[in-house]
């Protein structure tokens, strides 16, 4: 019977601290900041942006969480500091707040070009040592200024600021426009010696207003970060990629190259390309790609040059052919595969001529040549880095057309009368 | 020990592979990527094989032995000063062993998981349940070990599949990481993290009913054991590449934050927190009740609830001696050497000077 009362008093104090550890934070105490732009301040300084996530009572009723306010806006506020360090920042920040700020629901972190070029490492660093940020958040680069991107941010049909971040990312995803990359993943790919990191770009597009006018004519067949042939809504896209040397931005790429780089990556899934119809010049064919399977690569040594051969196979389902051909007979069917698989050979043999003159790996294609080193150190001295701009990369890729979408025929259904 | 405790070789060496697991999520285990840098696996695998098979070679060495524990081999080696000095040596190495586990747990829980809480709240946690848990004795300690070690391995299983994503298996390469000859040297040199255990198994081997088979129960439980560590440090190293991954402060939390499912399913690290803290409340109540009852033998003592108090409280100086987290880890790598002489140097002396008085046979003392 003793034991039994021992018991039961063990059990009354241990349930004492079920009610929480040591400084409780109540929830009605906290404001979470969803997404956090960073900038140069200027003399070792920074500009943080912070979007708040406003917690607002829902209204009383079956239909009460549903009400939409006339003028639908983001229910979120933005606050700025200047601070040597993030955290820093931080306590700046909360000197105003009537609630304390928490990173725990931070969605995505913005980093501004100018400080991209002047090297992420010390902030990346700074945001992995916090408890309260975790790596799978996703590492944006703003094209301009962060704090310029986030206080322009008007998503449509969304009122949550977190799944407005959120909601961009899955559209990019699926439509292959910018590559999704995870804070975590940035920083693994920065700190293993052989590969380079790149990141998704969010950019400002001047075209976009409130008062929705029509676009410009295009300057270019691909599109540049914030050059999307479009107006009204959202100013701000996320389109295009980021590449870098180390912790150094390096340059920008379109959306072509982009779908190049996931490509050659393994990693591009479907994407959609438009190339001049090879029957009729003057006209474009619109071929949906799908990369079932990962590129091959084949590498070797000799002397100190590295040579890479890469070969990428795609399915192909035309989609549009304004031109009339008919591409379902072999002959004609072969003649497209063709010209398709020139543009991409002549799409990606562009792409790493230019991430050769940056000195820039985001294929990771160093990490294939460590199995030729018998140590990690005799790895480490052969400096990587260095030997990127003398790699001698061949392109191959094979194309095979499957699928016409609903029809087989060519877009002219009278024969072209 | 107490007088009773009796329990299969199963339970011996499911409470050997606890008390190696639950080393799995402490910063220590990164030595392993130090030593063997892309190769850390491997060196952790070739380590835990060398301990294996020296605790087989110790274990059939004194199979004769009528005690069959290490203190009945000090006694026929040395006599009973040669056994009073082997038992104080062994338990100054646990209890430094356990002091800077139980500040390396605390550290880990304030600056990771607890950030407002003082770190003497976790220290005091844990030393009061290494006091309770030694204090029941070893039969109910191997016992809870058996049942824990089947979550503790499903845990882990999850928490290695999470990340799996994450990462460039070609991280792991060169194969070798610093070269075969120079890694299975600096492996032999991570052989000291095992120490502890092969201790246990030689002090503990003793309360095993079935005698013949404890040699290569015990074998397998730390075998075992070092191959779950060698899949940790693969999925470590692919996640946190060198020489990111030699920094991380709490390898396995890091890795249970980068599990993620889909746009709700995240933050899940606090499933595991309750089961490590769970399993080195096992690890240094096992460690520290072998300590005091080697001792208590050892010393003639009727149990080993007697010495068991003292050094406990030793085991918390200790734990509060070292000045922050670095001082502690580089406490624990600097007493390598130490651990390498009285986890194989002593027991391999004994069996050597018992040998050669004649008394490892049938008849011995």
């Amino acid at each position: 019977m003793r034991r039994k009362y021992r018991l039961a008093a063990v059990i009354v104090v241990l349930s004492l601290c079920l009610a929480g550890c040591w400084d409780r934070a109540e929830l009605e105490d906290q404001a979470y900041i969803v997404a956090m732009g960073i900038d140069t301040g200027g003399t070792g300084q920074i500009v943080l942006t912070a979007i708040v996530a406003l917690v607002q009572p829902q209204k009383a009723g079956l239909y009460g969480g549903l009400t939409i306010p006339a003028t639908p806006s983001l229910s979120a506020q933005i606050l700025t500091a200047r601070a040597r360090t993030i955290d820093q920042a931080m306590h700046i920040l909360n000197g105003g707040m009537t609630r304390r700020l928490d990173f725990r629901h931070l969605r995505a972190t913005v980093v501004g070009e100018e400080l991209s070029r002047s090297g992420l490492e010390p902030i990346i660093m700074e945001l992995a040592r916090s408890s309260l940020i975790r790596g799978s958040g996703l590492l944006v680069l703003a094209r301009g200024r962060a704090f310029e991107l986030l206080t322009k941010l008007k998503p449509v049909a969304e009122l949550s600021p977190a799944r407005a971040m959120e909601g961009l990312i899955l559209q990019a995803k699926m439509l292959h426009l910018a590559p999704p990359v995870r804070m975590h993943a940035y920083l693994e790919r920065l700190a293993a010696p052989g590969g380079d990191p790149f990141l998704p770009v969010l950019a400002v597009n001047p075209w976009v207003t409130t008062d929705p006018q029509e676009p410009p004519p295009a300057e270019s067949e691909s599109a540049e970060p914030g050059e999307l042939q479009r107006g009204g809504g959202n100013p701000v896209e996320y389109i295009g990629t980021a590449i870098f040397r180390r912790d150094r931005l390096s340059g920008l790429l379109d959306v072509d190259e982009t779908q190049m780089l996931l490509a050659l990556r393994g990693e591009m899934g479907k994407a959609y390309t438009t190339i001049p119809d090879p029957g009729h010049p003057e006209q474009p064919v619109t071929i949906r790609l799908h990369q079932e399977n990962k590129p091959q690569y084949q590498i070797s040594l000799r002397g100190t040059v590295p040579r890479v051969h890469i070969l990428m196979v795609f399915d192909a389902e035309v989609l549009a052919m304004p031109g009339g051909t008919d591409y379902t007979q072999p002959a004609a069917r072969q003649r497209l595969e063709k010209a398709v698989s020139r543009h991409v050979n002549g799409t990606s043999g562009a792409l790493l001529d230019k991430l050769r003159a940056w000195e820039a790996d985001p294929l990771s294609i160093g990490h294939r040549f460590r199995s030729k080193f018998a140590t990690y150190q005799d790895w480490v001295a052969y400096e990587w880095p260095k030997r990127i701009g003398e790699m001698q990369i061949r392109v191959e890729s094979k194309v095979r057309i499957r699928r016409y979408a609903l029809f087989t025929s060519g877009d002219r259904v009278n024969g072209g009368r | 020990m107490e007088k009773s405790a009796t329990f299969g070789s199963g339970t011996l060496a499911a409470a050997a592979s606890v008390v190696v697991l639950s080393r799995g999520f402490h910063p220590i285990v990164l030595a392993a990527l130090e030593v063997g840098e892309t190769a850390g696996w491997l060196a952790m695998l070739l380590a835990g094989l060398m301990s294996a098979s020296m605790y087989g070679a110790f274990s059939y060495w004194t199979r004769r032995l009528p005690s069959g524990s290490l203190d009945g081999l000090a006694r026929a080696a040395a006599g009973r000063l040669g056994s009073m000095a082997m038992a104080c040596l062994v338990a100054g190495l646990l209890i430094h062993h356990a002091g800077l586990v139980t500040r390396e747990t605390s550290e880990m829980a304030v600056s990771a998981i607890y950030p407002h809480t003082p770190q003497t709240f976790p220290t005091t946690g844990l030393v009061l349940c290494t006091l309770f848990g030694a204090w029941s004795g070893l039969s109910s300690l191997a016992r809870l070990c058996r049942g824990f070690l089947a979550l503790q391995l499903f845990a882990m299983a999850v928490l290695l599949a999470g990340p799996v994503a994450w990462g460039n298996i070609r991280y792991l390469l060169p194969f070798w990481g610093p070269g075969p000859a120079i890694l299975i040297g600096r492996s032999f040199l991570l052989t000291s993290m095992f120490s502890p255990v092969v201790l246990f198994l030689l002090i503990a081997g003793g309360s095993v009913t079935e005698r013949s088979r404890r040699w290569w129960t015990g074998c397998a439980g730390i075998a075992a054991a070092t191959l779950v560590l060698a899949v940790i440090k693969i999925v470590l190293a692919k996640a946190y590449p060198l020489p990111l991954g030699a920094s991380v402060t709490f390898p396995l939390h890091a890795l249970a934050r980068l599990i993620t499912g889909g746009r709700f399913f995240e933050r899940v690290e606090g499933l595991w927190v309750m089961l490590w803290v769970f399993g080195t409340a096992c690890h240094l109540s096992v460690l520290m009740h072998v300590a005091a009852a080697n001792y208590a033998r050892a010393f003639g003592m009727a149990s080993h609830r007697g010495p068991l108090v003292t050094l406990v409280l030793v085991m918390t100086v200790v734990a509060f001696l070292p000045p922050d987290q670095m001082q502690t880890l580089s406490w624990h790598e600097g007493a390598w050497p130490f651990a390498l002489a009285i986890g194989y140097g002593l027991p391999l002396s004994l069996v050597l000077l018992a040998g050669l008085r004649g008394r490892l046979g049938s008849n011995a003392a």
